[in-house]
Formats: C-alpha cells, structure tokens, sequence
C-alpha cells in the first residue's frame, strides 16, 4: 500500500516537475524571439566593427590592420550565421504549430527550413574554421551566391504562414456561420425568417467569392520558385482582398445576430 | 369719541340720525361701524341695513357672477387652440434577439479578434537586414 502511494506520489512529482522545466510550445517561441533580437543586436554591433576594422587594413595595409580585419570579418559573417538560423528556427516553430496549413503543405515547409538550418548551420562551421583571408573569401562568396534563394525561402514560408491563418480565421468563420443558422433556424416571426434567409444567401455568395481568391492567390505562390520582397508584397496586397472578404463575412453573421 | 361697542340699538339710532346738533360736515366720512364686516357689530337679520346688503349682494352674485363666466366662455372660444406640442418619436431600443454575453457573441468577437492577427498587411518577423558581402 505505502509503496503504490510511494509510486504514485513520485509519477505525480515528476509529472510537475517536467511541466514547469520543460518549455512550453509558446514559451519557448518567446524565449526564441528574444534570442532572435539579441543575436541581431549583437550581429550589428558587429558589422559596424568589420566595416571600421576593413576601412582601417584598406588606408593602413599593414599585418596587424590585416589581423584585425580578418577576425572582425570572421565575427561577423558567423554572428550573420546566427541570425539566419534563429530566423528559420522561429519559421519553424510557427510553421509547426499553425492552424490552416495542410498537412502537405506543412511537409514540405518543414522539409524546406530543415534544409536552410543545415545549410546555414554548415556555413557556419566553415567560417568558424576558416584560418585566413583566402577561406574566409571562399565562405563570403558562398554566401553572397546563396542569399538570394535563402531570401526567396524566407519569403515563400511568410506568405504560406499568412494564407494559413486566412484560412483558420475562414473557417472559423463558416462554422461560426452554420452556428448562428443552426441556432436561428426557428425565427419569431415569417418577417425576421425570411430577412435571415436572404442574409445567408448573401453570405454564400461572398464566401464563395472570397474561398476562390483565396485559392487563387494560394495557387499562384506556390507556382513561383523565387520570391523578392516586392512580388512578397504583391501577395500580401492580394492577400488583403481575402481579409476583406472575411471581415464583411463577420459583419454580415454579426448582422444577422441582431435581426 | 365712542369707543365701547355699540349694540345693535345703538346702531340702529345712529343710522337714523336725529341728531340736529352736528353739521354733516363735522361727522366723520366713513363709519366702519356701519360696514357689515363690522366685527364688533354682531348679525342681525332683523337688522334693515343688513337686509339691504344682502339684498344688493344677493343682485351681485345673480347679475355678475354669470356674466363672469360668459366672459370666460367668449375668451376661451376666441383665444388660438394650443399647437401641438411635436412629439419626438424616438426609436423603439432594439431589442436583441440574442444577449451580448451569448456563447456565439463570444465566438464571433474572439474570430475577429484572430482575424485581425492574421493581418497579411502586418509584418510579424521581417527578413533581418544583413550585409550581403564581407570580403576584405
């Protein structure tokens, strides 16, 4: 008897103790933020001091300029590194725990950041192993060459992050409006029944407008491979169109409501 | 000058005066004794000057107190019909079919709520500005 209570008191205890150890999902996406401004400070901080550091070996050209040239330049591209990987940590974290996306679309998503943190990760080891100009050369442009596609990921998953939480917000809407219809199926009177009939037409109609430019927009980021920051900004425009359409879902279901 | 109450035979010598020996002009105008709201002088039906007032005040009410009203009738006849007062007709409140704190209230404020999270226009987490070349 005293060894099940033994058994129990102790499964219980540890049970506590992970739950206040062990991070929690959104705990540990805000522990990761405030890695993510840190790292970017410093990062800054940084590069301010290879730029200073590479102006001084440029007008002086001696040794030591050169020394201190190399290590500032070694600081800073790993501190960029850094910055990068904490950046598709944070995608990551979101892209797992956010509601919308299809379960393909997570996939690949996650595929895809794994891939970049790799890269990133193996970059980083280089430069940090990097024993003189030359390999540091050979890192930096690596890295120039490959920023653009780490740019277009980047953006690709911002917009697949963005159309996922339409997505959740519509849904919940369309569910919010089969509630209300449930709900108000019995009217007071033929008058208010037959205005919340016309009301839910109306809203068929917009949500049928507002699903396909949803897809839409969906279709066509998926069917581009590289991503700028302006043609990211165009979908976003587009991707306003659909909020609008869902906030005029809500007003219409709110209306309803108040019949 | 009399002052001790004069009773009613009294008055009743005084008013027919047989007094020779006094001008007119010498008595005094007016005798308050001689008013029927004389509070010294009690009632007296048998009086003949209170007879003759209740006569004359008996024509008063028949002969005024109905012309009185007429006038009242006749003004009110003439006077403008008062103007309706406007009454504002204020909206009946609506009456809400369902109550604020109604689960699909809460629902519909709290889909709102996550829709303005889901903002495409908002910039939760930018690419980081990072200086591209580092070659030395």
């Amino acid at each position: 008897m005293i060894r099940r209570y033994a058994a129990l008191l102790a499964l219980i205890v540890t049970f506590g103790t992970l739950m206040v150890v062990l991070p929690q999902p959104a705990q540990a996406q805000t522990s990761l933020r405030d890695t993510y401004r840190t790292q970017l400070d410093s990062y800054r901080t940084r590069e301010r001091a290879y730029t200073i550091a590479r102006e001084q070996y440029l007008q002086l050209q001696t040794l030591k300029a050169l020394e201190d040239a190399v290590a500032a330049t070694r600081q800073a591209m790993i501190e960029r590194a850094d910055v990068l990987i904490t950046y598709f940590e944070l995608q990551k974290a979101e892209v797992e725990t956010q509601a919308g996306l299809s379960a393909e679309d997570r996939a690949r998503l996650l595929n895809d950041l794994e891939l970049m943190i790799d890269a990133l990760s193996a970059h980083r080891e280089g430069v940090v192993e990097a024993q003189d100009r030359a390999e540091l050369e050979f890192w930096n442009v690596s890295f120039t060459q490959a920023l653009p596609a780490v740019e277009s990921s980047a953006y690709e998953i911002q917009l697949s992050l963005k159309i996922a939480r339409l997505r959740a917000v519509l849904d919940r809407t369309l569910f919010l409006r089969d509630e209300v219809q449930t709900y108000t199926a019995t009217a007071s009177s033929d008058l208010k029944l037959a205005q919340r009939e016309r009301a839910f037409d109306e809203i068929a109609i917009s949500v049928a407008n507002t699903e396909t430019l949803l897809a839409e927009v969906k279709t066509e980021v998926n069917a581009n491979d590289a991503f700028t920051k302006s043609t990211a900004s165009g979908y976003s425009r587009d991707l306003g169109q659909v909020y609008a359409g869902i906030s005029q879902l809500l007003g219409f279901v709110e209306e309803i409501l108040d019949l | 000058m009399k002052t001790t109450t004069p009773n009613n035979q009294e008055l009743e010598d005084e008013l027919v005066d047989t007094n020779q020996t006094e001008f007119a002009e010498n008595k005094p105008a007016y005798d308050p004794r001689k008013s029927a709201y004389w509070p010294f002088v009690g009632y007296d039906p048998a009086n003949p000057y209170f007879q003759e007032r209740q006569k004359r005040t008996k024509y008063v009410i028949i002969f005024f107190v109905p012309v009185i009203l007429v006038m009242i009738y006749l003004m009110a006849l003439v006077a403008d019909e008062p103007t309706e007062k406007k009454v504002e007709l204020k909206p009946s409140p609506t009456v809400q079919a369902i109550p604020a704190q109604h689960p699909l209230r809460v629902e519909l404020k709290e889909t709102r709520q996550q829709l303005n999270e889901a903002d495409p226009t908002k910039q939760d987490l930018p690419f980081p500005p990072l200086k591209a070349d580092m070659g030395i």
